[in-house]
């Protein structure tokens, strides 16, 4: 129960709006004022931050850790390749993709929601393999060669050539899937998520069919990492079976937990990290895994909260 | 001073005051039974003594060392067995397994468990788990008796048990008075105790209300149906 | 005059565990308002036959009737929001929630509006919100609705622990040993506190304390190995020479 805004909390609120609209700012005008290679950083932050922060809502929202959250960025992925080769739109380029992520997310979902813990992850990561397998096989996908030469979408008979163009389509779709995110987060159905994960049986024992929401919230993360897929394939114009790779779902794990699990704002911090950490790196050492995990081991021992919660803990807030 | 002095212990349980200042002794050698209805604090006392919630003021003395607040598994090196409620065996491990585990030196023996519950020798070779609840119990016992401690406690050995099986448990129990082990026995079920005990203890509410032979409370009706039966 | 229908009617209720029946034949009608009170030596049944109302376990035999309607091999919400709530009687609460947020869930456990994906749930928000806040002055905790659950005393916890189960507006309570684990002093607020609760909640209490269900109960339903070994007022419990006999241990 919010009581009635202090002005110290109105001030707070206009605070954080007002960065965040510089920082939506400093992001769409990035191209103007920066080289090829770190605007396409930013884009694989921004595609990479939604895939983190939808499985941000199953983590740290719902409780349920999934090991399998590839399996939707694979299959947007891949269904928007193959459509937009065909007929290069919006429709085939973002709606159909999501469509096919969320029926997947509810086929999956029907089965891995009825288990939790270990077992969950293990049927999530089960399935996502199972798509690994098929796509590494099929020719007709490419086999592990892939999907290449995607075309952008033109929406509404937009080109999407011109990078500045494409920059503002790709930053409108991740702050609309964030802010839905967000909304979702902070709406009824984000409170009951939130109480079945602290305590499922209570949840049950009062009146809430609790696997029922376990699947809205599973097909919902799906669909929003489907999204992130099919916009990634938009991004680099191909797509190979590794989009569905264990990896793929680890990666996004480690994104969750380095930014902050249950922050969702937290999860494209975790993204940009992981992001430029491995830019940086990678320019010194081929190891740069080997300080990637010693950094994940750093923040798990010593800021369990990620940097979200390392900042909130400098700055004062209630965690 | 040899054997087990509780004096004035108060525990809790995080900030809920249980127990109110309990003491009992048991004398080498002695069955002791401490008895009282469902949320008395009677096993309560018996993690107090065994460590697993040391109280926060009082002392615990057994063989002349202050006990309170050591580890569990200091004060179970110390000489003191537990048989917990609910049996608590390891359900996957075998029979045998679950006796030799925590097996000491000097006195007890497999062989002289095994003579002790013949049926457990039947079953060695089982996994705890698919022994009956009396089986359990049983099992309970032996492994705590293979620690070769000098106190058992039993922490109601009668819980979930039929009353043939219960009547064993106080026959077995019985036996084991003669060898030199004290006993402190925790039960609901009046009778069992007072086939045991050379001592009994009545308490409710976190207290003791009463202290004295087994002759005097089956005699006295009043204290019985105030504390044992329902009022 | 016809008597009452009664609001909860149990008949022949079996409930086996292999070869061990936890429940057995065991029949209890309640009539609303009643203040039942369950008791019994350990292993009597008693978190059993709360269990097998509740949905968490299927019965073996016999029937479950709620309201007219029947409860058997419905799920434990699908229970719950046909009236039934019920407390632990190990404290099972939403510890990072604070007390009205906890009081607000179970408020708003009857599912309308809760897949509200998008929504600020501005309409329902005050009804759940009225409902919770009843509650939270239903067990005197109205000076802790800001405090996280986690924080509150044991005896606050078992407060909220039956606080939670009385916000979802249920005609009947189960509550599992209310007052387990408490000192004496809590033990009395808490019964003062049930005492308090409007008639029109019914109440079936598994209670160890006697004086407390001397206190609250207006019949007692006593279970013995999975059986109805007798059932009256306390007094006539108290009085029954079966009943002190099963409770020392003859059996």
């Amino acid at each position: 129960m919010t009581p009635a805004p202090t002005s110290q909390a109105q001030a707070r609120l206009v605070g954080r709006l007002m960065a965040g609209a510089a920082l939506l700012a400093a992001v769409t005008a990035f191209p103007l004022f920066a080289g090829n290679y770190p605007v396409k950083l930013l884009q694989e932050i921004l595609i990479w931050g939604i895939f983190a922060m939808s499985l941000d809502l199953l983590m740290g929202y719902a409780g349920m850790v999934s090991f399998g959250h590839s399996a939707f960025f694979g299959v947007g992925g891949y269904v928007a390749a193959l459509l937009l080769a065909k007929s290069p739109g919006l429709f085939t380029g973002l709606v159909v993709p999501a469509a096919a992520s969320a029926l997947v997310a509810l086929v999956i979902g029907l089965f891995s929601t009825r288990v939790s813990g270990v077992y969950f992850i293990m049927l999530t990561l089960a399935f996502s393999q199972m798509f690994y397998a098929i796509t590494f096989q099929a020719s007709w996908l490419g086999a592990e060669d892939g999907i290449v030469g995607v075309p952008r979408p033109s929406p509404l008979g937009l080109d999407l050539g011109p990078p500045m163009r494409f920059h503002l389509y790709l930053v409108i779709l991740v702050a609309l899937a964030a802010l839905a995110l967000a909304r979702v987060v902070r709406s009824p159905f984000g409170r009951v998520l939130r109480g079945i994960h602290d305590n499922e049986g209570r949840m049950e024992a009062v009146g809430y069919a609790v696997a029922r929401y376990k699947l809205i919230a599973f097909v919902v993360a799906g669909t929003i990492a489907g999204l992130s897929g099919a916009l990634y394939v938009q991004l680099v114009g191909s797509i190979t079976p590794d989009a569905f790779l264990w990896t793929t779902s680890g990666e996004a794990l480690l994104m969750v937990i380095i930014g902050g699990t249950g922050t969702l704002g937290g999860a494209v911090l975790g993204a940009a990290a992981f992001i430029l950490l491995q830019s940086l790196v990678s320019s010194y050492t081929e190891r740069w895994m080997l300080i990637l995990g010693l950094t994940f081991i750093l923040f798990v021992l010593f800021a369990p909260g990620g940097i979200v919660g390392a900042l909130r803990g400098r700055v004062g807030l209630r965690a | 001073m040899p054997g087990l002095a509780v004096d004035g212990i108060h525990t809790y349980y995080a900030d809920s005051h249980v127990l109110h200042g309990v003491s009992i002794d048991v004398a080498p050698g002695e069955a002791v039974a401490l008895l009282g209805r469902n949320g008395a604090g009677k096993t309560t006392v018996i993690r107090s003594i065994i460590g697993f919630t040391p109280p926060r003021a009082g002392r615990v003395i057994w063989e002349d060392a202050a006990i309170e607040g050591w580890p569990p598994y200091r004060i179970a090196r110390r000489g003191i067995a537990l048989v917990p409620q609910g049996r608590r065996i390891f359900a996957p491990l075998s029979v045998r397994e679950n006796l030799t585990l925590g097996a000491r030196a000097d006195g007890w023996s497999l062989e002289r468990v095994f003579d002790l519950f013949p049926r457990l020798r039947e079953r060695q070779a089982q996994s705890g788990g698919t022994l009956s609840g009396g089986e359990q119990q049983m099992l309970a016992i032996g492994r705590a008796l293979l620690t070769n401690g000098r106190l058992l406690l039993l922490d109601e050995p009668s819980e979930g048990l039929a009353p043939i099986v219960v009547r064993e448990i106080g026959r077995v129990v019985r036996g084991l008075k003669g060898q030199g082990l004290s006993i402190l026995i925790v039960e609901q079920n009046y009778h069992l105790a007072l086939a045991v005990a050379d001592r009994v203890y009545v308490m409710s509410k976190g207290q003791i209300v009463y202290e004295g032979q087994p002759a005097g409370l089956e005699a006295d009706e009043d204290t019985k149906r105030r504390y044992l039966g329902v009022a | 005059m016809t008597p009452p229908a009664p609001l909860l009617a149990i008949d022949g209720l079996s409930r086996r565990f292999g070869a061990l029946a936890a429940l057995n034949g065991v029949s209890l009608t309640l009539l609303p308002r009643e203040r039942r009170a369950v008791i019994g030596p350990n292993g009597a049944g008693k978190t059993t036959l709360f269990n097998v109302i509740t949905g968490q376990l299927v019965p073996s035999a016999g029937r479950v009737v709620f309201a007219g309607q029947s409860l058997v091999g419905l799920p434990p919400y699908a229970v719950a929001r046909r009236g039934i709530s019920r407390s632990f009687q190990r404290t099972n609460l939403f510890p990072r929630l604070t007390v009205i947020e906890n009081l607000r869930l179970a408020a708003g456990a009857d599912g309308r509006g809760s897949y509200n994906l998008l929504g600020r749930g501005a309409v329902r928000r005050g009804a759940q919100l009225a409902r919770a806040a009843e509650a939270a002055e239903a067990v005197d905790l109205t000076a802790r609705l800001g405090d996280v659950a986690g924080s509150l005393s044991y005896g606050e916890q078992r407060q909220l622990e039956v606080g939670v189960a009385l916000a979802t507006r249920p005609a009947l309570v189960l509550l599992d040993e209310p007052t387990a684990g408490m000192s004496p002093e809590e033990t009395e607020r808490m019964t003062r506190m049930l005492e308090g609760l409007p008639r029109e909640v019914t109440l079936l209490i598994i209670e160890h304390d006697m004086d407390v269900v001397a206190s609250l109960a207006d019949r007692v339903t006593v279970l013995h190995y999975g059986e109805v070994l007798t059932e009256g007022t306390f007094d006539e419990v108290k009085a029954d020479p079966r009943v002190y006999d099963v409770y020392l241990g003859a059996a």
